[in-house]
This record gives structure tokens, C-alpha cells and sequence, in this order.
């Protein structure tokens, strides 16, 4: 059984080196792609604006920024806002938080897949791509331990291999997977 | 341990906070869940305890001071000119209009105002229009302890990079830099101008449990609602309402909002990408 139907929720986390990755995904959807898309990307505070566009200039699905208790709903996608922690509540809503950077970042991959993980349980498919820094392999062991699907870019592909590294260094993933394989699978 | 290692169950958090209602004055039942949760993880790792019942005894036998739970429980982090596009807009626009609609001296609440930056924000705001005499401002917050910090107006050296750029980006540059604004206390902090200040009331208020105790021509309620639930954001609402004077303008921050609530039909969303909005008049 493919990915449709089984999930609830694709969960994304990247950093330096994700933004092609995080394109191509966005762009190859298929045109009915049912399952929210939430992403957590690093990115620097200071570009508040133009994000989104370039994100969307050929996305198959609408681009969001979500406000706080927003509720997530299929065919979006939705992109951390600079600056703040995205967290997920109970009833599927998003939940901001401005608290302390986690491992120098805001957003935190950590945080996001941890509260995400925690609100859909198995229904979730976490997936950390290409970055500098070691946030988010804890975020995708909870998503592990939790049931969900957990899934990497092949470190040989990354351009900045240090964060999924940092998941392998922790446990085996599910899947570990090129950008075609990532966008194949979750097309399934 | 990683803090998001801790795990602590939803009927735990609601008995520590039932047992914090009734012995201390502070009812944080109707906080998300989600950061709540997150705060209370981090009380638990900063003071080594596995357990909300442990830490509970801790409070109970005075080891850890209540106060202290309130201040680690609540998120103060600010910055000066944070959303510096917001600010541009209060100094272009949003104060400017009050001012033409209104004789005497205008009304300003921070009702979330953390350890002040919001308050020297909006003050050099004034200044900069010149009418900083005209204003009368009063700060608020649940925490004693950050509005001191507040009052004393001193800041470590590390927040100068994130309040100069910021200051930058709201004055586009145009303006003399933020250092007029402030000067070295120490090898290890800046002491911003108290004059700008001076004039400032700062008590505390629990927007939880309090009432309108005024009116206002601009109320400032940034990043606190996105710690309330629907619920409290919904009180919260009618509160700021009946605290706002006709054409009273509301502002939150930059990713909240307060249109599912049913208070929001008495508001226009003024600017939806910077939360400003304006009570209706009363027919
Ligand atoms: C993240 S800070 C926001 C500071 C500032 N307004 C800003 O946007 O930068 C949140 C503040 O809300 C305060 N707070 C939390 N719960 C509160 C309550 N029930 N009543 C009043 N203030 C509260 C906290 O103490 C903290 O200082």
C-alpha cells in the first residue's frame, strides 16, 4: 500500500542545501495530492517575505504560512514562519511558539516533528533532507518510536550531509532515499 | 537528556496545573497545550527531576519558588523592533491617524510587554513623532520579575545585534543609528535611555483573570495569545475589546489572529499581514 490513504501528514525538515530538494518535491506532486505538507526549514529571520514565492512559483499545491491555530488541512502545504517554533495540537491545528531557539534554530525540526509525531502518531511521515546542523534527528526518533514513517535523503546525494548523518548516527531510518525516490514515494 | 526526551502525560499536566490553581493565584488551564507542555519539560530537565509530581513537592516544600515556575512556565523572549515592517507602519500610519482623530493625549496598553523592549520600541516610536509627551502608556504582564528588567532598561551586549538590525530595517535606514538610544553599562551590557521611559506605568495583569480596568487608543497584545487556547483567546478578546475605545486599534502579532473568535465581528482586520485592527463603532 502506498503512502495515500495510510498517512495523515508528510512532515519536512531541511536545512542548508534542502531548498532544491524541497522544490523539485513541491513541483512533482501529483496535481491531487491529498496529504498536508507541513515543512520546517531553517532559514535566516531577516528574509520574512519572498520565501513562500519562491517556494510556489511551480508548486502543484498552495503555499501556506500558517497562523497560529490554523487547522491543517490536505491539498496545502505550509511553511514555518521565520522566527517562530511550529508545533502541531491534538486536533490537528498548528500551534506557534516564539520559546528559546533549540539547537540555535527557530523554527526547530526537533520541536516540529516532536509535537507533529506526538498529534499523529502513526498516521506521520517525517523526512530530513539535506542541512548543516544536527537538529531533527531526535525530532524523526520520536516519529519513529511513535510509528510513523521515517525517511532520509541519501547522504550521498545531500549537499550538506551533517543532519541526516546526525539521523543516522541515532537509529536507521525506514527509507533512505534519493530526491526521485522521496517524490515517487510519496506520490505512491 | 534532550528536554524533548521528557515524556510527560496530558493527566499529569492537568493536575499540576489544577494543583497550581488552587494554591497559588494562577490558572494556566486554558494554555496550549503543545508549548505548555514543552515549558513544563523544560522546567522538569533545568532543576533534574523526572517527574511533574516531584516538582510539585519541590514547590510545595519552597525548594523551588512559585514565582519562579510562573516565570519559567511563561516564554518572555522579545526583542526590540521585533516585525520591524509593524513598527514602520505604527510611526507612518497607525499613530499618526489616532493622533488626527483625537485631541489630548492618546492612551497606549502593552498588555504583554516581557522585559520592556516592546515599551522602548514604541516609545522612541513617539519620540520620533515628537509626541512622546502626548502619550500615556501603561505596560502590564503576569510576571513581576521581567517588568523589572524592564524598569531597569539594561540588556546584555548579545541583543544589540538582533535590536540594531531590526531598528535598522523599521527606520530603512533613513535615521542616525540605534546606539543614540542607548550606552555601555558594563563590559557586558547597554543601558537604554530611562528618560524615554520615565513616563511609563508598569503593574501587573493577568490577562487570565483580569478585567478592563480603562480605555485605550491602542492596545498592544503580541505573542501572548499563541500560549491560549481557543477558549482563553476567546475571554482575552472580549477583555481587549471592552478595554479599546471607538476605533480603538488592536495589535497582535504578526501570525495571530483573532478572526474565529466571535468578538472578532466588532473589529475590521485593518492590515491582515501585520494584525492591526480597529473596534467598530457602537451603534
Ligand atoms: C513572548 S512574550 C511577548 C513579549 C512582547 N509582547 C513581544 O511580542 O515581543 C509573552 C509575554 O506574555 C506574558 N504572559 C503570559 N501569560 C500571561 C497572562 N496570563 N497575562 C499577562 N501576561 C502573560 C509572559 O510573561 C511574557 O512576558
Amino acid at each position: 500500500m502506498g503512502i495515500n490513504g495510510k498517512y495523515k501528514v508528510i512532515v519536512i525538515g531541511g536545512s542548508a542545501g534542502s531548498f532544491p530538494v524541497i522544490v523539485s518535491i513541491l513541483n512533482q506532486l501529483n496535481s491531487n495530492f491529498q496529504i498536508p505538507i507541513v515543512m520546517c526549514l531553517h532559514r535566516l529571520k531577516q528574509f520574512r517575505h519572498g520565501f513562500v514565492e519562491a517556494l510556489s512559483l511551480q508548486s502543484n499545491i498552495k503555499i501556506i504560512e500558517p497562523d497560529d491555530k490554523t487547522s491543517i488541512k490536505p491539498g496545502c502545504a505550509y511553511l514555518a514562519p521565520a522566527n517562530y517554533h511550529l508545533l502541531a495540537e491534538l486536533g490537528y491545528t498548528f500551534a506557534l511558539s516564539t520559546d528559546e531557539m533549540h539547537k540555535f534554530s527557530r523554527p526547530s525540526i526537533d520541536l516540529t516533528f516532536e509535537t507533529f509525531s506526538y498529534a499523529y502518531r502513526e498516521k506521520m511521515v517525517g523526512i530530513i533532507l539535506s542541512g548543516a546542523n544536527n537538529d531533527g534527528a531526535t525530532g524523526l526518533l520520536k516519529c519513529k518510536k511513535r510509528g510513523g514513517l521515517t525517511i532520509i535523503q541519501n547522504p550521498k546525494e545531500a549537499s550538506v550531509k551533517t543532519m541526516v548523518e546526525g539521523c543516522l548516527n541515532l537509529f536507521q531510518p525506514d527509507m533512505v532515499l534519493n530526491t526521485n525516490e522521496i517524490i515517487r514515494t510519496i506520490n505512491s | 537528556m534532550n528536554t524533548i526526551d521528557i515524556e510527560i502525560d496530558i493527566r499529569d499536566i492537568k493536575s499540576f496545573v489544577q494543583f497550581f490553581k488552587e494554591k497559588y493565584a494562577y490558572d494556566f488551564s486554558d494554555y496550549a497545550l503543545s508549548s505548555f507542555k514543552r515549558r513544563l519539560q523544560r522546567l522538569l530537565h533545568i532543576n533534574q527531576l523526572k517527574e511533574l509530581a516531584e516538582l510539585q513537592k519541590k514547590i510545595i516544600s519552597n525548594e523551588i519558588h512559585f514565582e519562579k515556575v510562573v516565570e519559567e512556565i511563561t516564554v518572555n523572549t522579545t526583542e526590540m523592533f521585533r516585525d520591524p515592517g509593524f513598527w514602520k507602519k505604527l510611526k507612518d500610519t497607525v499613530v499618526p491617524n489616532i493622533l488626527k482623530e483625537k485631541q489630548g493625549r492618546i492612551k497606549i496598553w502593552h498588555a504583554a510587554c516581557s522585559s520592556g523592549e516592546e515599551v522602548y520600541s514604541m516609545a522612541i516610536v513617539l519620540k520620533e513623532l515628537g509626541v512622546l509627551e502626548k502619550a500615556e502608556i501603561i505596560a502590564t504582564d503576569i510576571n513581576e520579575e521581567v517588568m523589572q528588567r524592564a524598569k531597569r532598561g539594561i540588556y546584555s551586549k548579545q541583543t544589540l545585534q538582533v535590536n540594531t538590525a531590526n531598528y535598522k530595517s523599521y527606520s530603512n535606514d533613513a535615521l542616525p543609528d540605534f546606539n543614540q538610544y542607548y550606552h555601555e553599562n558594563d563590559e557586558y551590557t547597554i543601558q537604554l535611555e530611562r528618560s524615554l521611559i520615565s513616563g511609563v506605568k508598569f503593574q501587573r495583569f493577568d490577562l487570565v483573570k483580569g478585567s478592563a480596568f480603562d480605555s485605550f487608543d491602542l492596545i498592544l497584545l503580541r505573542n501572548v495569545m499563541i500560549y491560549f487556547n481557543f477558549e482563553l483567546q476567546e475571554k482575552v478578546t472580549e477583555l481587549v475589546y471592552s478595554s479599546l475605545n471607538n476605533n480603538g486599534i488592536l495589535a497582535l502579532g504578526t501570525k495571530e489572529t483573532i478572526s474565529w473568535t466571535k468578538a472578532s465581528e466588532n473589529f475590521t482586520l485593518k492590515d491582515p499581514e501585520d494584525k492591526i485592527y480597529r473596534k467598530n463603532i457602537r451603534n
